[in-house]
C-alpha cells in the first residue's frame, strides 16, 4: 500500500466532510421526510421533485450553480458578505453546504418510506391513547423505522466521500481544506502514480462494498420489524 | 353526547344527529358499508366532519361554525379497533401502559392491577404482539384502551377479524367491562346478537342515514328497521335464569320471566344469568296448546306487532319480560287468522336454542 501523508489528509478530511454532512442532513431532512410521508398538500409532488434533483442532474450542473450562487457576485455570496462571511466557494463551509444538497435525496427517501411503511393506523392509536404527535414519534416511528434510518445515515454518509464533481466545482483542489479522497486520487491518475491511485481506489471500492452489503442484509429485518 | 355531522366522501355522505346516553352501551347496528366506522372516527377525531358539532361532557369537540376541532389526543376518547393495532415493538406490558403513562397521575382512575386481572392478561406481560392469538391481542388492546381512563369508549367491530369461537371467548370480557368499569362504551357491529348481548340500546345506520334510536324491542316495530335486521338475520337474543339441570334427559330449564323454557345442557350454574339466541326463521307459532308433539317449548304469548318484510311476515309476540321475533309466512298468517292481540303459543325446537356466548355448552 502507498499511503503517503497528502493521502491520509484527504481521508480524514473526507471522513470529516461526511459525518458533519450526514449529521446536518438527519436534522434537517427528518422533518422534511416526516412532512412528505404524512402530508396531502398539492405542493408535495413539487417538493418531492427538488429533493430527487440531485439524483439526476450531472454534479457539474449543480456546482456550476452554486459557484454562482455562492461566490461574491451571487445572491447568497452577497448575502454572506453583508453578514461579515467570507464567500462559500474553495472554503470547506462551500463544500459542506453543497454536499448536503447534493445528498439530500440520499437521506430524505429512505427517512421517508421508513416513516411512511410505520402506517397511519398505528399513529391513530397512539393519538387515541393521548400521546401528542411528538411523543407518537419518538416512542412509535422512530423505533420502527430504525432499519430505514440506519440505511439513510449510511447512504448519505457513503455518496457524500463518493462525490467528486460538485466538490471539484466547488471546493476546488486545496490540501486540507477540500482535496477529498476522490480529489486525491484524480491528483494521482494525472500525475501518472498509478499505485498509489491504485491503493486509494481499492480502499474506497472495498469500504463501499462492506457498507452497501451491510445495507443489503439489513433490508429484510426492515420488513420483518415493520409487520 | 349530542352527535350531529356531517361528512361527505365521494359518493358517499354521513349524515348523524342524536344524542347518546352518557352511560352504558350503546349499540351502533347496521350492513357493511352503512358508515358505522366513519362515525366512529369522526367521534374520535381521526377524520374531520364537513360540518356539525360534536359534544362530550358539556366539552365542544368540534364545532363547524366556531373552527373547533379538539385533536384526537386532546379528546380523552379511547377506541379498540378491528385490527387490535399493538405497537408491534413494545411488549404487552408496555402496550398496556402506553396511554396510562400519558395521564396525569390524577386522573389514572383505574389501577393497572385491576384491569389486568379483568381481562386476564396477566401471564402475557412480557410477550411481544405477534406472539399473541387474536382474541388475547383483543384483550390487550380493550385494557390499553381502558388503561386511558376514557371518558368515552369506541369499540369498532373488535371481534370482526376472529372466528366464532374466539368472538363468544372475547364478549364475556366486554359483559364484565361494562359491569364493573362505569365508562360510556359505543359498540359498532353488524352483528345483532353481539350487541344484543351487551346492551338493548341501539342505533341504526344504514347508507349514513340513522333510521332509529332506542331500546331495541321498540325501534325494532319501525319497518326500515326490521327489514335490515332481517336481511342481516335476525337473532333473538333472550337473557334467562337456569333453573334445573337434567343431564338424564338431556336438557337444561331455565326461566323467562314467568315462563320455562328447556334447552340443550348448559355449563352454567343454577340461579346464573345465561343469555340465549333463538333465530326468528327456528320458531313456529301455533293458536292452541298441542298436546302431543316432541317440540318441548311452547311459550305463550300476545301478538304485539305483525310486519310484512318482503314476502315473509315478521310477528313480534311479548311473552313476559320478553319479546320475541318470529318469522312465518304470509300464507300462514292468513290461514291462522293471527292478528295484533291475538294469544298465540311460540314452538321452539330445544336444539334451536344456542348460549351466547357459546362457551357455555357442554
Amino acid at each position: 500500500m502507498h499511503i503517503n501523508p497528502a493521502d491520509l489528509q484527504a481521508i480524514f478530511l473526507t471522513i470529516k466532510l461526511a459525518s458533519v454532512v450526514t449529521l446536518i442532513l438527519l436534522l434537517l431532512a427528518t422533518p422534511l421526510a416526516w412532512w412528505l410521508a404524512r402530508t396531502h398538500s398539492k405542493s408535495k409532488g413539487v417538493v418531492s421533485a427538488l429533493v430527487a434533483l440531485p439524483l439526476v442532474l450531472p454534479p457539474s450542473v449543480l456546482g456550476f450553480y452554486f459557484l454562482l450562487a455562492m461566490g461574491p457576485q451571487g445572491a447568497v455570496g452577497h448575502f454572506l458578505s453583508a453578514l461579515g462571511w467570507q464567500a462559500l466557494p474553495f472554503t470547506f463551509k462551500g463544500l459542506v453546504v453543497a454536499s448536503v444538497i447534493y445528498s439530500l435525496p440520499f437521506m430524505v427517501q429512505p427517512l421517508q418510506n421508513a416513516f411512511e411503511s410505520v402506517g397511519k393506523n398505528l399513529l391513530d392509536a397512539a393519538a387515541s391513547l393521548g400521546a401528542s404527535m411528538r411523543r407518537t414519534f419518538f416512542t412509535i416511528v422512530v423505533p420502527l423505522s430504525w432499519p430505514g434510518i440506519l440505511t439513510a445515515i449510511i447512504l448519505t454518509f457513503v455518496h457524500t466521500v463518493g462525490e467528486f464533481g460538485v466538490v471539484l466545482m466547488i471546493g476546488g483542489n486545496i490540501p486540507g481544506v477540500t482535496r477529498v479522497v476522490s480529489v486525491q486520487i484524480y491528483d494521482h491518475v494525472e500525475a501518472f502514480e498509478y499505485s498509489q491511485a491504485h491503493s486509494l481506489s481499492a480502499m474506497m471500492l472495498i469500504f463501499s462494498f462492506v457498507v452497501l452489503l451491510l445495507i443489503y442484509t439489513l433490508r429484510p429485518n426492515t420488513k420483518s420489524v415493520s409487520h | 353526547m349530542e352527535i350531529h355531522v356531517h361528512y361527505q366522501r365521494q359518493n358517499f355522505a354521513l349524515d348523524v344527529e342524536m344524542t347518546l346516553q352518557d352511560q352504558g352501551v350503546t349499540g351502533i347496528y347496521g350492513p357493511s358499508g352503512a358508515g358505522k366506522s366513519t362515525l366512529l372516527s369522526v367521534i374520535a377525531g381521526l377524520i374531520q366532519p364537513v360540518s356539525g358539532r360534536l359534544m362530550l361532557d358539556r366539552q365542544v369537540l368540534f364545532d363547524s361554525e366556531k373552527c373547533i376541532n379538539v385533536p384526537v389526543h386532546k379528546r380523552r376518547i379511547g377506541i379498540v379497533f378491528q385490527d387490535s393495532r399493538l405497537f408491534p415493538h413494545l411488549n404487552v406490558r408496555d402496550n398496556l401502559n402506553y396511554g396510562f403513562n400519558c395521564l396525569a397521575k390524577k386522573e389514572q382512575r383505574l389501577e393497572f392491577s385491576k384491569i389486568v386481572d379483568l381481562l386476564e392478561v396477566g401471564h402475557l406481560l412480557t410477550q411481544k404482539p405477534h406472539q399473541l392469538s387474536g382474541g388475547e391481542k383483543q384483550r390487550v388492546a380493550l385494557g390499553r384502551a381502558l388503561l386511558t381512563s376514557p371518558r368515552l369508549l369506541l369499540l369498532d367491530e373488535p371481534l370482526a377479524s376472529l372466528d366464532v369461537r374466539l368472538k363468544h371467548q372475547i364478549l364475556p370480557f366486554l359483559r364484565r367491562v361494562k359491569d364493573e368499569i362505569n365508562i360510556p362504551m359505543i359498540y359498532v357491529s353488524h352483528a345483532i346478537d353481539e350487541i344484543l348481548y351487551l346492551t338493548s340500546q341501539i342505533a341504526m345506520l344504514d347508507r349514513g342515514k340513522l333510521l332509529a334510536v332506542g331500546k331495541f324491542q321498540e325501534v325494532i316495530h319501525d319497518e326500515q328497521v326490521l327489514a335490515l335486521a332481517q336481511s342481516l338475520g335476525l337473532e333473538n337474543v333472550l337473557h334467562t335464569t337456569i333453573c334445573e339441570h337434567h343431564p338424564n334427559y338431556g336438557y337444561t330449564a331455565a326461566t323467562i320471566g314467568p315462563q320455562k323454557i328447556s334447552m340443550p345442557p348448559m355449563n352454567a350454574a343454577i340461579g346464573s344469568q345465561l343469555s340465549v339466541t333463538i333465530a326468528a326463521s327456528n320458531i313456529a307459532l301455533s293458536t292452541g296448546k298441542i298436546e302431543e308433539i316432541s317440540i318441548q317449548n311452547q311459550l305463550v304469548g300476545t301478538v304485539s306487532a305483525i310486519q310484512h318484510v318482503g314476502t315473509r311476515m315478521l310477528v313480534s309476540v311479548d311473552i313476559g319480560g320478553a319479546e320475541l321475533i318470529v318469522e312465518i309466512t304470509a300464507k300462514a298468517l292468513l290461514d291462522m287468522r293471527i292478528e295484533h292481540g291475538s294469544t298465540v303459543y311460540c314452538l321452539i325446537k330445544t336444539q334451536s336454542i344456542h348460549p351466547f356466548p357459546i362457551s357455555a355448552s357442554r
